[in-house]
């Protein structure tokens, strides 16, 4: 483990919208959520809501945590999200919606945390590039730890695509809606990602 | 491994903490509290000013109303002086043309 700090990549990019606008619904994987759940948590029911959290609140914890590295930022991040959508829940037409939204919600709200902190650079801690480069990554746990730390080193579009595209399983078109990206961008972004992360493997240690 | 497949795998997700949705849920109920706290911030703000506006119109007639009256005042005691003084002139010029035409 070591301390790194986190260079100011893009500080001086206009931060991202809050609170996302209506959005068209897409076939979201995973839309755990019942229907009659969103209704009642709309009415006001609070255990309703509290299933809507517990439905969610793995994928977008995770989400958090890949972009901003940190498991403290990431569950304040999370935390607020859901805050955000028990006022927004009338806006909200259905569980698919509903999984959008909050996946538009933690992106945004974790590249504008990352931006905040690219304008103080603070150290964090993340995990060290030691491990040998140009291993055979079989299902390797070391090799998947330098996968996480050298996403971390990504800025932040790119991680964010990344972490769509390989954690939630995301298509493109559907992170360039969640991002307000255009689709060509988001395909930029993804394999300039890739062609990085294979130069890391391959033991290129170049800057992305 | 593919790369891809190594990212996957890399990011899996992870779970919260296990108290993540009670604690969502405190600052659920504390924003929901603001919030209808400040659903009646913004009515009680207005009736304030409203209150606070015609309750300054009326002593800023009141006060007018208090300036013109003394001003008439003056105006009146004014009047009287110089009307007092122009009495006194005019007596003052019939005594003098009355002792003149005596001579």
């Amino acid at each position: 483990m070591s301390l790194q700090v986190i260079s100011p990549a893009l500080a001086d990019a206009p931060p991202h919208p809050l609170p996302p606008g209506p959005a068209l619904p897409m076939p979201l994987r995973g839309a755990e959520v019942a229907p009659v759940d969103l209704v009642a948590a709309r009415n006001g029911d609070d255990a309703a809501f509290a299933r809507l959290v517990r439905a969610n609140q793995t994928r977008v914890f995770s989400v958090a945590l890949r972009l901003t590295g940190s498991r403290e930022d990431a569950e304040e991040l999370a935390q607020d999200a859901f805050v955000q959508l028990h006022a927004a829940l009338a806006q909200v037409q259905n569980p698919q919606h509903l999984v959008h939204w909050l996946l538009r919600t933690i992106t945004h709200r974790g590249i504008d945390r990352l931006r905040a902190r690219e304008r103080a650079p603070r150290l964090v801690q993340i995990e060290s590039g030691n491990e040998p480069a140009g291993q055979d990554a079989g299902g390797d746990p070391l090799w998947e730890k330098r996968l996480r730390a050298l996403l971390l080193q990504l800025p932040d579009a790119p991680r964010a695509v990344v972490t769509l595209r390989f954690q939630e399983d995301l298509e493109p078109t559907e992170i360039a809606e969640v991002l307000d990206m255009p689709v060509n961008t988001v395909k930029s972004h993804l394999r300039r990602s890739l062609e990085w992360l294979r130069a890391q493997q391959a033991g290129d240690g170049h800057g992305y | 491994m593919d790369i891809e497949e190594s990212l996957r795998r890399a990011l899996r997700v992870e779970e919260p903490p296990p108290d993540f949705t009670r604690r969502v849920m405190a600052k659920v109920a504390t924003a929901a509290q603001a919030r209808r706290r400040a659903r009646w911030h913004l009515p009680l703000a207005l009736a304030a000013s409203v209150v606070l506006a015609v309750v300054g119109l009326g002593i800023v007639r009141q006060q007018r109303e208090a300036q013109r009256l003394h001003s008439a005042q003056q105006l009146a005691i004014a009047l009287e002086i110089t009307s007092s003084q122009l009495n006194q002139v005019q007596q003052m010029l019939n005594r003098k043309q009355t002792s003149e035409n005596g001579i």
